[in-house]
């Protein structure tokens, strides 16, 4: 994971704001609005890996 | 001892940036096991996930339905455990952390670690200007 995650701290993500992204050997593999169709895909891209996933936050302050 | 990551900063179309106290969290639940950037949010009483990620991950979403309630108003939630690990360099803690499930579909959240359980495993301290969190384990806890 450490790999998958120094990526992600110096990636780019601006293309995919609002989306999920999938993150396996150091590349973005997958990205969709949907987290099981990101999921999936990445599953099928990078098959006996963990993909590392998370969501890139939209431009809107975040409240909850 | 003490784990840190730095903020995620992510620049937006109109030149500003966002920063965000993010971290990677391994879930490991019934069907699947996760590898998760999720944020950490201090002004949240308990963790929160989207449904979709629970389902994946085979949470139940029939367990304790109730409403949650934040700025953004009401919303409907189930409840789970899952166990988490969290590593960084030679360090890696595992526990299980209570989790809300945000029960309508298509949400525009990121997974949120909140305060309960969590914050109970750590010294947390979010460093605002050097744009970093630390984490150090407390160790009086079974």
């Amino acid at each position: 994971m450490a790999d998958n995650y120094s990526y992600y701290m110096k990636a780019d993500l601006s293309q995919f704001i609002g989306e999920w992204i999938a993150i396996c050997d150091e590349k973005i593999i997958a990205h969709d609005s949907n987290f099981k169709k990101t999921f999936e895909k990445a599953k099928e891209l990078c098959p006996n890996k963990r993909p590392l996933l998370t969501k890139v936050r939209t431009e809107d302050t975040m409240i909850f | 001892m003490v784990m840190q990551f730095k903020y995620k900063s992510l620049k937006h179309l109109d030149g500003h940036f966002v920063k965000t106290p993010s971290i990677p969290i391994t879930f490991f639940g019934p069907s699947e096991t996760l590898q998760i950037i999720a944020v950490v949010d201090s002004g949240a009483d308990v963790s929160l996930m989207p449904r979709e990620v629970a389902e994946v991950l085979g949470l139940k979403l029939d367990q304790n339905i109730e409403p949650a309630f934040g700025i953004a108003g009401e919303v409907q939630t189930a409840e789970d455990h899952v166990r988490v690990k969290i590593q960084k360099g030679h360090e890696n803690y595992s526990f299980d952390i209570t989790v809300k499930i945000l029960l309508s579909k298509d949400t525009d959240i990121p997974v949120l670690i909140g305060r309960s359980e969590f914050f109970e495993e750590f010294e947390i301290t979010f460093y605002e200007v050097k744009e970093k969190i630390s984490l150090k384990k407390v160790h009086n806890r079974q």
